[in-house]
């Protein structure tokens, strides 16, 4: 049975949407975002991105 | 009596070439940020550099989310990950070195009415000389700031003070005291009760407080 699979592009696209919304509430001085939060959010977000590719 | 021959078969129209989504995200969101830029530029439009990189991002990421099947997207990956890593730098240095202008700027006060409290500066060098001040006119809080580069106060000798210096990558210097490195944070005090307080930032580059 094949697992379905959600593409490749589509999780960098909601990870890149995510650290976005959360640049801009930081920018809005809505709270405080540790300095490491954003690589370390693009590392998963790109790892999982890679692992949902289509074959 | 012959048959006429079948017609040749006429050729095929050629097909418009098919324009790479990727390339049209990418020119789309270079050209927004110029245009940003420029109405910046003339004072039009006050955007942080922060939220102008938040919001590039997430039309990248909308691209991405709403691309169809099997489009070429990989320019428009790459330019995510360089606008992701840009604005994460910048909210980790927390200056915004757009904003402020650039250049070398000086403000040296003859008197305590002359004394402006609050300076900011994107690019280049800030030096703040209150030297030529009494030093018992020296009081309340004065707030700087530089984007990228260096900032100098000057104090006249006598002073008593208390400093809370913010680097993101860099050094600082006061009283005596200096760290360098990511994340310099910088506080001290020449008195148990100083009458002039001293926050200083900057992002990348360097702060010092030099008396006499």
């Amino acid at each position: 049975v094949r697992r379905p699979r959600i593409g490749g592009s589509l999780v960098a696209g909601l990870t890149f949407l995510a650290i976005g919304a959360v640049l801009l509430l930081h920018a809005l001085d809505a709270f405080d975002l540790p300095a490491g939060v954003v690589p370390a959010a693009l590392l998963i977000g790109l790892g999982l991105a890679l692992l949902a590719r289509r074959p | 009596v012959t048959e006429p021959q079948d017609a040749p078969a006429p050729p095929p129209e050629p097909r418009e070439p098919r324009r790479s989504p990727g390339l049209l995200v990418l020119g789309a969101v270079i050209a927004a940020v110029g245009i940003a830029w420029l109405l910046a530029a003339v004072g039009a439009l006050d955007v942080p550099l922060l939220a102008g990189l938040a919001i590039g991002l997430m039309v990248v990421g909308l691209a991405l989310v709403l691309a169809p099947r099997g489009a070429h997207v990989g320019p428009v990956i790459v330019l995510g990950i360089v606008l992701a890593l840009l604005g994460g730098s910048a909210a980790a240095i927390g200056v915004d070195p757009v904003s402020g202008g650039a250049g070398e700027r000086v403000h040296r006060p003859g008197s305590a009415g002359e004394l402006d409290r609050d300076h900011e500066l994107g690019l280049g060098r800030l030096e703040l000389d209150l030297t030529r001040l009494d030093p018992e006119e020296l009081g309340g809080t004065i707030e700087a700031s530089v984007g990228i580069g260096e900032l100098v106060v000057l104090l006249p000798d006598r002073a008593e003070y208390e400093v809370d210096a913010a680097v993101g990558i860099g050094e600082a210097r006061a009283l005596e005291l200096s760290d360098a490195g990511w994340g310099v944070r910088l506080r001290g005090r020449s008195d148990d009760e100083p009458p002039l307080r001293l926050e200083l930032e900057v992002g990348i580059g360097s702060v010092r407080v030099v008396q006499g």
